[in-house]
């Protein structure tokens, strides 16, 4: 049994709070979400050469084949900086998607651009906006022209910029599939928006677009539930990232801030507040470390901890974010104060591979 | 990260398994498997079982009637006895005074008390609150005045659990009211036998007698009972409350609890069945989460242990947690658990008997061993300063 984080992890965590410290700032971020991509390219490049694209991509792709931990140390500063980059959409889901495939030419010609920082991909897989709808109804069809994808596409996390998409899809016996869509294709129809929280998003249909089949019927299923529970890692460690800053934030916040002719975190009601804040983040830190290790060692592990973690890290996270808010009052209410950003960022993180509601009733369904 | 047992320790795990098997005897099992806390003769019958394999008090070393084992070990133990469930080895005896003598005793001390403690020869209870001393315990007013070899006590305590049974009582004591009322505080033994000694039950809203005051008249004890230097005594207490991690977020009862809710008390639901499931397994997660969190506790160096107040933490989460499980467990079990039962039908205990008077007495799960209130402070204090 050992909690602590080896020395590489030591430094990586280290190196990438140093770098998001500086790159980031409420105006920094501000001005990175003006870009028409809702992200800084230049940024993006310096991902590339710090090797975090590359964490989760396979040694063969000058990759660092990273494992949950990695993923949890690095994904968690992004929560503190709320950093706007398709890191979760193009190094961690994509990347988990192609490597699967590696030894296919096409996949590893991707990720090797992916790791190089010169392409960003984005996974589309969620088709409704209706809760607990997870069909996929998007077709690949097969001619002799090759592969075509036809289907409507949600809430695809940086869909409007990426060069490539990682879509799901049945193929003609109804079977599931993941498939590789090159987005300059005219078939490929974006619809470009924001997130609540300013991060890009797009609603994307393919219609009758080129395609490569990248998983077949016997791995997609193990696919899907591989990209899943690393996304329950990624999710919960942002969250507990940025549920860690929202409360640093109030901390500050409360002893700075004088009514009556002292700081406001002198009153009680206050202070006790701050001390559920801290206790609530401690379980969530506890749940993030668990999903790790359920997506990494499933053995030492429940069968349902993952759902466990994801359902308590959502609505911790969610409490301690609200909390944050009312401890600045009405300044946590302003933009440009930068507190409420945590709510709006835990608010889509919660939504995705299942929101906390989500998978409390999916515990009680196995019961 | 690794958050597997080592084979080690998954062994010595299926050893205390089989012996709990084998030795628990079956009265104090059928008891206990109904949800009742074990009574004072369930806790003599079985510590002395423990014993013979020193597992009573098993990071003792010894030499005073321990096993010399490590954290992990006594976790595991602790565990196991909440999963069987098993009676606990008597608190007071073992985290509370065991461990301030381990620290402050004199040899003599050690070699007196440690191995009687272990084998529940003294059933010792705690002194420590009075009336106008709770959560501001220094303010106590119990005094202790020296007349040669002996200490005098006038005074008196409340809230003392188990005193009708106890042999012994840890007070503490003013010595000196001069100066800061912390530095004026003694850690005294005192046999409760002694002269003087009135013991006056309190009864609980649970219908149970847990409480009772002690009043002190005139009580003679002899020096050589004083733990530590006098004036050291808020030391002690501070060194006892500090070092309690292992077992203070009772991961073990609310599992255990919960499984009850699941199979005992699901099945009896007529209405509401799946809503009561979804509670349940809510709570399980915020039970997982604890008990990573206590893992982890238990496996920061002893430096970092107060670093970030995380016994607080464990402290207030563990107990709204007890509480919301007996509630929960109470709202399922609804109209059987308003017949008052005697916890004395043994062999014939209804199923329900245990669930009121468990969710009424644990009430007091965020007020004993530092209210809720004070472990907020405790964490604010550290996150925010005094």
């Amino acid at each position: 049994m050992n909690f602590t984080l080896t020395q590489e992890q030591q430094l990586l965590q280290d190196s990438v709070h140093r770098f998001l410290a500086e790159q980031y700032s409420v105006s920094k971020r501000q001005s990175y979400l003006a870009e028409d991509d809702g992200y800084a390219s230049q940024l993006w490049k310096k991902y590339a050469e710090l090797g975090l694209t590359a964490l989760m991509a396979p040694h063969t792709c000058g990759g660092l084949q990273g494992d949950a931990t990695d993923l949890y140390v690095v994904q968690r500063e992004m929560g503190k900086s709320l950093a706007l980059e398709p890191f979760l959409a193009s190094a961690v889901l994509s990347t988990i998607a192609l490597s699967a495939e590696s030894d296919n030419a096409i996949a590893a010609g991707w990720l090797e651009r992916m790791v190089a920082g010169v392409a960003v991909s984005s996974l589309a897989h969620t088709e409704s906006t209706c809760r607990g709808n997870t069909e996929v109804n998007t077709l690949l069809l097969s001619s002799a022209d090759g592969y075509h994808v036809q289907g409507h596409k949600q809430i695809v996390l940086h869909g409007s910029s990426a060069d490539v998409l990682i879509a799901s899809a049945v193929d003609e016996a109804g079977y599931l599939i993941w498939c590789l869509v090159p987005t300059d294709a005219p078939e490929v129809v974006r619809r470009p928006f924001r997130l609540i929280d300013g991060s890009a998003a797009a609603e994307i249909t393919l219609q009758n677009a080129p395609a490569q089949l990248l998983s077949t019927q016997d791995k997609a299923s193990a696919l899907l539930e591989q990209i899943n529970a690393f996304g329950i890692v990624a999710s919960c460690a942002e969250q507990l990232g940025a549920m860690e800053a929202a409360l640093a934030m109030s901390l500050d916040y409360v002893q700075t801030r004088h009514q009556f002719g002292r700081p406001i975190g002198a009153n009680q009601s206050l202070r006790h507040l701050i001390a559920e804040m801290a206790t609530t983040v401690e379980s969530a830190t506890s749940m993030t470390m668990l999903a790790a290790m359920a997506a990494q060692n499933p053995s030492t592990c429940e069968p349902q901890d993952l759902s466990a973690a994801k359902y308590l890290v959502g609505r911790n996270a969610r409490s301690v974010c609200e909390k944050a808010i009312q401890l600045h009052g009405g300044v946590g209410m302003a933009e440009e104060c930068g507190v409420g950003h945590y709510l709006l960022r835990v608010l889509v993180l919660d939504q995705l591979f299942g929101d906390s509601d989500h998978h409390l009733e999916s515990m009680v369904a196995a019961a | 990260m690794d958050f597997d047992l080592n084979e080690t320790h998954k062994a010595f795990r299926q050893e205390v398994r089989e012996f709990f098997d084998a030795r628990l005897p079956d009265d104090i099992h059928r008891y206990m498997s109904k949800g009742y806390v074990a009574k004072y003769e369930h806790v003599r019958r079985w510590q002395r079982i423990l014993q013979t394999r020193g597992w009573a008090a098993p990071h003792w070393p010894k030499e005073y009637g321990g096993a010399g084992l490590g954290e992990v070990e006594r976790l595991i133990l602790l565990e196991e006895t909440y999963r069987k469930p098993a009676p606990l080895p008597l608190n007071f005896n073992i985290n509370m005074l065991g461990t301030v003598l381990l620290k402050f005793g004199t040899p003599q001390q050690k070699a007196d008390f440690l191995p009687k403690l272990a084998n529940l020869d003294l059933w010792f209870c705690q002194g420590f609150s009075e009336p106008n001393a709770g959560s501001d315990l220094a303010s106590l007013r119990t005094s202790a005045r020296r007349e040669g070899d002996s200490y005098i006590i006038n005074g008196q305590k409340i809230w003392t659990t188990t005193a009708h049974v106890a042999d012994w009582i840890f007070c503490l004591v003013r010595t000196d009211s001069s100066g800061r009322k912390q530095d004026g505080i003694s850690f005294l033994l005192i046999d409760l036998r002694s002269p003087g000694i009135t013991i006056r039950p309190i009864r609980s809203i649970d219908n149970e007698h847990h409480f009772n005051e002690v009043f002190f008249d005139e009580v003679r004890v002899p020096a050589a009972n004083l733990v530590g230097a006098e004036g050291e005594g808020w030391a002690c207490a501070k060194y006892l409350l500090s070092n309690e991690r292992t077992g203070i977020a009772h991961i073990g009862l609310c599992k255990e609890r919960l499984r009850y809710a699941r199979t005992v008390l699901l099945p009896k639901t007529e209405d509401n069945a799946h809503a009561y499931l979804r509670e349940i397994i809510a709570l399980e997660c915020e039970v997982r989460a604890l008990e990573i969190t206590q893992w982890r506790l238990l496996n920061l160096p002893a430096a970092n242990q107060g670093a970030d107040s995380m016994a607080s933490k464990l402290k207030l989460r563990s107990a709204d947690l007890q509480q919301a499980i007996t509630s929960l467990m109470q709202r399922m079990a609804g109209p059987a658990t308003l017949e008052r039962r005697s916890a004395n039908e043994i062999g014939n205990l209804h199923w329900a008997c245990a669930i009121g008077p468990r969710y009424i007495f644990l009430r007091a799960a965020t007020i004993f061993g530092g209210s809720s209130e004070i472990q907020r402070e405790i964490i604010a204090n550290k996150l925010l300063g005094t």
